[in-house]
């Protein structure tokens, strides 16, 4: 087996709107946690491995290019954006402004889409996201437009369609755990990260230090959490922190 | 000025970004008087390598970098751009490569063992330098290197592999020191300076 202790990475992901972060519990009830360009700073200052971007304004909100260029001007690590990519051009203009990669969500199972953004920019910046939701048999459930709509199963068939489309990496995020730091999902860690001919990236739920680490253990080449990256104590009081 | 070659692949705006902040005057181009009158060329790069060369030779860029490269013009390869710098690659199938750098082939990382590709995240190296570097990589293919005497770093890691080449005016990386923290502004201050772009 191979040794990949040194790859394994934490991301913290922000979420974007109206040109603010904002952090949701179980994507919804957003609360503001202050300027995005003081956050980024922070998590520049402290090292992070990568940051993962993500604007919830919904579908008809255009990406703000400029914005997005001036925010991430300081971030000397890698940055991945997502919210509402589905076309080449939108990746075309991600790159020119200081983002890495992209992370496509809603548009994942437009196979053509997928194709060209693959062939045109390389696996490597095409994060695919899927998240999910149990239903009361606790079987999992692909949802997009922020959790509005439900997709399909995800199962070994989905497993077979991510590897087909050869993307650079796929984040599982689990919807039920967003924010409410009952810890990663184990099972679904488990059960799919060696499936997947890619880093797997595990998000939703995350406590701490010896929770990621333990996620990490079990075969994920990288956790993405949100809830525990800015808050801090019982009452969730804002605070960004990041250790190692 | 440093001319980041624009052959539409790549992350330029990070490059840009990270050389701004050291003060550095850049700007992505590929118009041949661009080329000729900079001080040093980065050729970056996100992608596929059949990709990469088929609008390099597109916009013609082939021919002048060759030429500039004789005249001894400082070239930096990141990533993609590094493994272009190389004879050749066999990434979808035999491509051959701009070839500055006799004795490297673009292979795949699975020859090494890797399991998931690819590759993606922090990685030490090993140097004869006196500092520590530490740089976020991402990549399924490597730059395989018969001659010792260009390596400078390796992964320091089980599998060893040349991550930093370098012969006379051409460097070549496989990581991305322009999204690597304070190794990254090391790694680029140390490449203006010893190809005196910069004091």
């Amino acid at each position: 087996m191979v040794n990949r202790e040194s790859d394994k990475r934490v991301i913290p992901t922000l979420l974007l709107k109206d040109r603010g972060f904002y952090k949701t519990k179980r994507f919804k009830n957003p609360r503001y946690l202050g300027d995005p360009i003081n956050i980024l700073k922070i998590f520049n200052e402290k090292e992070v491995d990568e940051i993962l971007i993500l604007d919830i304004s919904g579908s008809n909100s255009a990406i703000d290019y400029l914005y997005l260029k001036e925010i991430v001007s300081e971030c000397f690590m890698p940055v991945a954006y997502g919210g509402n990519i589905n076309s080449v051009s939108q990746i075309k203009e991600c790159l020119k402004i200081g983002i890495e990669k992209v992370c496509i969500c809603s548009a994942l199972f437009n196979e053509e889409f997928i194709k060209s953004a693959v062939l045109n920019f390389g696996s490597s910046t095409i994060i695919g996201k899927i998240d999910i939701k149990f239903d009361f048999f606790g079987t999992p459930y692909i949802y997009t437009n922020g959790g509005r709509k439900k997709v399909m199963k995800f199962d070994s068939e989905v497993v077979e369609y991510i590897n087909r489309m050869e993307l650079g990496e796929i984040c599982i995020n689990i919807i039920d755990k967003e924010a409410t730091f009952k810890g990663l999902d184990d099972t679904i860690i488990t059960d799919f990260s060696h499936q997947f001919s890619m880093p797997f990236i595990i998000s939703g739920g995350a406590i701490n230090k010896s929770d990621i680490q333990q996620a990490l253990n079990l075969g994920a080449d990288a956790v993405a959490a949100g809830a525990c990256f800015v808050y801090q104590g019982k009452h969730n009081a804002v605070l960004i922190s990041y250790e190692r | 000025m440093v001319i980041i070659v624009d052959y539409g692949m790549g992350n330029a705006g990070s490059i840009i970004n990270m050389l701004s902040k050291l003060d550095v005057e850049c700007k992505l181009s590929n118009e041949t008087h661009d080329l000729e009158k900079a001080r040093a060329l980065i050729l970056p790069g996100v992608g596929s390598f059949a990709q990469g060369m088929l609008r390099i030779k597109e916009l013609g860029l082939d021919h002048i970098i060759t030429r500039l490269h004789l005249n001894k013009l400082p070239i930096l390869g990141i990533c993609l751009g590094a493994q272009l710098l190389t004879e050749s690659s066999e990434e979808h199938g035999f491509n051959k490569g701009l070839g500055l750098l006799k004795g490297v082939k673009t292979v795949d990382l699975a020859e090494l063992g890797f399991s998931k590709l690819p590759r993606i995240g922090w990685v030490n190296l090993k140097t004869d330098m006196s500092e520590s570097f530490r740089f976020y990589h991402v990549h399924r293919f490597f730059m395989k290197c018969s001659r010792k005497d260009l390596i400078l770093g390796i992964t320091d890691d089980i599998y060893s592999y040349p991550v930093w080449l370098n012969e006379e005016n051409v460097t070549a990386v496989q990581f991305h020191p322009e999204k690597s923290h304070r190794y990254g502004f090391e790694f680029f201050k140390k490449w203006l300076i010893e190809n005196q772009i910069k004091e």
